[in-house]
């Protein structure tokens, strides 16, 4: 454990690090260059490099790799950015909805069975739906 | 089906029962008596359509996502393997795929990627215009939401058609598609080769998707896009600015500085296009003219009473800039 904090700082440090390294504009580093970004409306606001390394690391925690979450959170548009970062807290906690479905199975079973009849929903394949 | 999207970022499951009795009562009569009456001949859309070359491509379990991605960016013509799409655009510990990561992908690939807004009629609009659209469905209930991507190929008076994963393509009743696709928040996402453009999307929505392609460092297939749009809205400067800014940093000089110059012939007045066009002058290592021309853009912003300090700076900057 004491291991694991004395290489964590540092290790944050350097991907916070790379990020605002790799966070620069795309377009060629010139003084004054205007980017197309700013002449459409509404003008959005850009997701800043910590932003985007907190997605990074919201997307570790689901299980994904340091390399390929830092390559999503960069690869988000600004909006999608900004989207993810608003629902970072109401994220769902629960996993897989079909397991959670079987969890209270027969009620919501025989709900779906009855919807599904209805047109209502789409889950089971054997349904032959009334509406059309 | 047996497959499950988790909920994204964009619709958090939330599991609240609610009073059963009267649900049931509401879900009858929703069912029973309106199904969306979708307005097609109103939009002046066909009866039917269907697009071609979406290939069916099956998919393994809980990855829907990347199985519907593989499918338009095949007829995209940006084919790939969805086991090698499973890695960069899945979320293991949600079971699923985040509607972001799928945009993101395609515009990684240099596809234009946009979300079209979540109204029927236009989702049938884009596949009337012969554009598949990726979409979303809840296909359980609000409270207990069974997830699930698919591609909307057609839709005609027996139903709509979706590759959904399977072997063969799912015929499903238009009410039924429409309803678990707007419980789902009603994401479509077009995915199109570059130099097309979305149906549906007014000029802001098109040029925001450009940039995102412009930004994600694909500015050889932005500057076709921005083309595109100079074609469809030829009097909005912002394609010629935006084509010009794609080509500069594509690395294409004298492209740049022909759509600037046309950019400012649109609208003289705005002095954005002068200066990027004094800064490609510059680097063509034309001093005195980007001289003159930065001069220009500092007296245009002056005269709309917008901030010239920027422009100011450009014009100190060309003197050094070149060489």
């Amino acid at each position: 454990m004491r291991f694991a904090r004395s290489w964590k700082t540092p290790t944050a440090l350097v991907l916070v690090f790379s990020f605002l390294c790799l966070s620069l504009p795309t377009s060629p580093a010139v003084a004054g260059w205007i980017p197309t970004r700013r002449v459409l409306s509404p003008q959005e606001r850009l997701a800043t490099a910590l932003e985007r390394q907190e997605i990074a690391d919201a997307l570790r925690q689901l299980g994904i790799d340091p390399a390929e979450a830092h390559r999503r959170a960069l690869g988000l548009s600004d909006a999608e950015a900004r989207e993810a970062l608003e629902r970072l807290d109401t994220l769902p906690a629960g996993g897989d909805p079909l397991g959670m479905i079987i969890g209270s199975a027969v009620f919501v079973f025989v709900v779906l069975l009855i919807t599904d009849i209805l047109g209502y929903t789409d889950v089971f394949p054997f349904v032959k739906r009334t509406v059309r | 089906m047996g497959v499950t999207a988790q909920a994204p970022f964009l619709h958090p499951v939330s599991w609240r029962p609610r009073p059963v009795v009267p649900a049931l009562l509401a879900l009858a009569l929703v069912a029973a008596g309106c199904a969306p009456r979708l307005a097609l001949r109103r939009a002046g859309l066909p009866e039917a359509a269907r697009v071609e070359g979406v290939p069916v491509i099956r998919q393994t379990r809980n990855h829907c996502g990347p199985a519907a991605l593989a499918m338009v960016l095949a007829w995209a013509g940006r084919p790939a393997d969805p086991a090698d799409l499973g890695p960069l655009v899945y979320t293991p510990a949600r079971k699923g795929t985040f509607p972001s990561d799928l945009a993101r992908e395609a515009r990684g690939r240099g596809l234009l990627a946009w979300r079209i807004l979540p109204e029927p009629e236009r989702l049938f609009a884009e596949v009337a215009a012969g554009h598949p659209v990726l979409v979303l469905e809840n296909r359980g209930l609000s409270w207990a939401p069974v997830y699930h991507y698919s591609v909307l190929v057609g839709y005609g008076p027996g139903g709509v058609i979706l590759h959904a994963g399977g072997e063969l393509p799912e015929e499903v009743a238009t009410g039924t598609f429409v309803r678990t696709w707007l419980r789902a928040g009603g994401f479509g996402l077009v995915v199109l080769p570059p130099g097309e453009l979305p149906a549906t999307a007014g000029p802001e929505d098109v040029l925001d998707a450009l940039a995102n392609l412009e930004e994600a460092g694909r500015t050889a297939e932005a500057a076709r896009g921005y083309r595109a749009f100079l074609a469809r809205w030829p009097e909005d400067w912002r394609g010629a600015f935006g084509w010009g800014n794609a080509l500069w940093a594509a690395g294409d000089l004298a492209g740049a500085e022909a759509a600037l110059r046309r950019a400012h012939a649109t609208a003289p007045e705005r002095p954005e296009p002068l200066n990027n066009l004094a800064l490609v002058l510059a680097r063509l290592g034309r001093r005195d003219e980007a001289w003159a021309v930065a001069r220009m853009a500092v007296e245009a912003a002056e005269r709309l009473g917008l901030d010239p300090g920027p422009y100011r700076e450009t014009e100190r900057g060309v003197g050094t800039l070149g060489h």
